[in-house]
């Protein structure tokens, strides 16, 4: 086969690859001027030559074939996840309606029942999901994912009384006679009636109370000055570790973003962005390279959205790369 | 092609044959094109398969109101222009090079498709012949290198160089490349066909 092949394909390769002689350049431009067809044979082989400037092999083109296969498996097992979700918030709801219809009759009926012992119910608002319910006296509760809050299942006489796990925003229906109490691990909110965000969930080293109107009392273990009285657009944060609290004022409303199921980020580091997409996808993040936890970020996620989505919208704003294998990630 | 439509109502009932075959069809090109922009061609591969995952997903609910592969192209222009947009350089960049509509399309997706083709070509080359294009062009060594590295005559590398060159020159012709489509077309959906 290789005797087949005339000089001139061999010159033309030498030639364009700069393995050629000047006198043999000659005699190749000589070859050219022969004939039309001759030099439409060259420029052909130019064209050809760059266009192979890149390359992808066979193999590199089938790993990308499998990389996107594996993508769209792992969506699909998101996806699966979220249907499975859908109906446990679904069977979460049918569960609340019942002691919500107790609640109600206790609170039209008597009180004097109070001196029994008073048991909690218990609901939790699903991974990827937020639950929005109504108490018996018309206060209105969001629970951000995987949040668990606990009321009594009987109608106190003195005061309302839930306790906090995670995230919860609150529209406290007003009754001077019975303020409401929002207790969480360390902290206790007393309310009478008004509109706040209080993040506590029992992994972090701190708990955010918002307040977006109205007005409420926070009491925390060790402080000297509480109970601290908020003011609206003031937020209280209270660290585990110090025992102190600071009150700063800030966008309210931007804390309680996640209501909409969405999640706000604004100049968040990653670390922080990390814990709460954990959180929602239930999934653990490792960061490979540490330098990336100092990196700091704004945007949006939306509830509805995939991991894959959420992890490319980070990729947009830094160079990053994630590895994903069953419920982990691995960030370099 | 007129068959992409019937492609890609394949895919929107979710067909995964017709999905690969849309791979098979376009991803080197659109890597390629892509590649024109950004330079990088590890990157400009993971945004394209964004496109891909990107259709996989949103099947049932895409809106093609061009031809497939002008759908393709533009995707793949607009991943190039977001990723550019976002790369911390974005300014500079576009000062250099005036991105936006400056360069006509048209004539560089001609390009990404010959380039593919060529791409192909180099694939399909016997392996020792692949080998030794593969050192020469891309890892520029030199015949008497290569000769050297593989342990074969510098008479060797010269004449596997000519048939290397004479193949891919040979697949520069556009109507090759429709016949190969519709090979592949063909080849995947042939149970599909017979109804007709």
């Amino acid at each position: 086969m290789e005797q087949q092949l005339p000089d001139y394909e061999v010159q033309i390769a030498a030639f364009l690859s700069g393995n050629i002689s000047s006198s043999e350049i000659k005699a190749l431009q000589d070859w050219q001027n022969l004939s039309d067809e001759n030099s439409q044979i060259f420029n052909a082989a130019v064209k050809a030559w760059k266009g192979s400037s890149s390359k992808l092999s066979k193999e590199e083109i089938e790993q990308d074939k499998l990389a996107i296969n594996r993508s769209l498996i792992f969506q699909r097992a998101i996806k699966e996840e979220r249907v499975k979700k859908r109906f446990r918030l679904l069977r979460m709801a049918a569960i609340f309606i019942g002691p919500a219809l107790l609640a109600i009759g206790w609170y039209l009926g008597s009180t004097h029942l109070q001196t029994q012992p008073i048991t909690w119910n218990t609901i939790t608002a699903p991974r990827k999901h937020i639950a929005i319910f109504t108490l018996a006296d018309g206060t209105e509760i969001w629970l951000n994912a995987g949040t668990t809050l606990s009321y009594p299942s009987v109608n106190l006489i003195d005061k309302r009384e839930v306790k906090l796990n995670g995230e919860g925003y609150f529209k406290v229906t007003k009754d001077i006679n019975k303020p409401f109490y929002v207790t969480t691990q360390n902290t206790t909110v007393r309310v009478l009636g008004t509109s706040f965000n209080i993040k506590a969930y029992a992994e972090e080293q701190q708990i955010t109370t918002t307040l977006e109107e109205g007005s409420i009392d926070l009491t925390a273990p060790n402080g000297a000055k509480t109970p601290y009285l908020l003011h609206p657009g003031e937020q209280a944060i209270y660290k585990l570790n110090s025992g102190e609290t600071t009150i700063n004022k800030v966008d309210a409303t931007r804390f309680s973003a996640w209501r909409n199921e969405k999640f706000l980020f604004k100049d968040a580091d990653l670390k922080t962005i990390l814990t709460e997409l954990e959180r929602l996808y239930d999934i653990k993040i490792h960061i490979v390279n540490p330098k990336l936890e100092n990196l700091r970020f704004r945007g949006m996620f939306s509830y509805d959205q995939d991991l894959l989505d959420a992890f490319e919208t980070l990729k947009r704003s830094v160079k990053l790369n994630y590895t994903i294998k069953d419920r982990e990630v691995w960030l370099e | 092609m007129n068959n992409d439509s019937e492609l890609m109502e394949k895919i929107s009932q979710g067909h995964e044959e017709s999905f690969t075959t849309l791979f098979d069809c376009y991803y080197p090109s659109l890597c390629f094109y892509t590649n024109k922009y950004i330079h990088d061609l590890d990157e400009s591969r993971s945004l394209i398969q964004e496109i891909f995952i990107d259709i996989w997903i949103k099947r049932n609910s895409l809106q093609i109101n061009q031809s497939l592969k002008a759908y393709l192209f533009k995707s793949a222009h607009n991943k190039a222009r977001d990723y550019l947009k976002h790369k911390a350089i974005e300014l500079k960049y576009e000062n250099e090079h005036p991105f936006a509509e400056a360069v006509s399309d048209p004539d560089l997706i001609e390009e990404a498709e010959l380039n593919a083709r060529i791409n192909s070509a180099i694939n399909e080359l016997p392996e020792k012949c692949r080998e030794i294009f593969i050192l020469c062009r891309f890892e520029e060594l030199r015949y008497s290198e290569i000769a050297s590295r593989l342990e074969i005559s510098v008479k060797t590398v010269e004449m596997q160089m000519g048939i290397a060159l004479k193949k891919l020159r040979t697949k520069l012709s556009p109507n090759q490349h429709i016949q190969i489509l519709l090979h592949l077309f063909f080849k995947n959906n042939r149970p599909c066909l017979q109804g007709n």
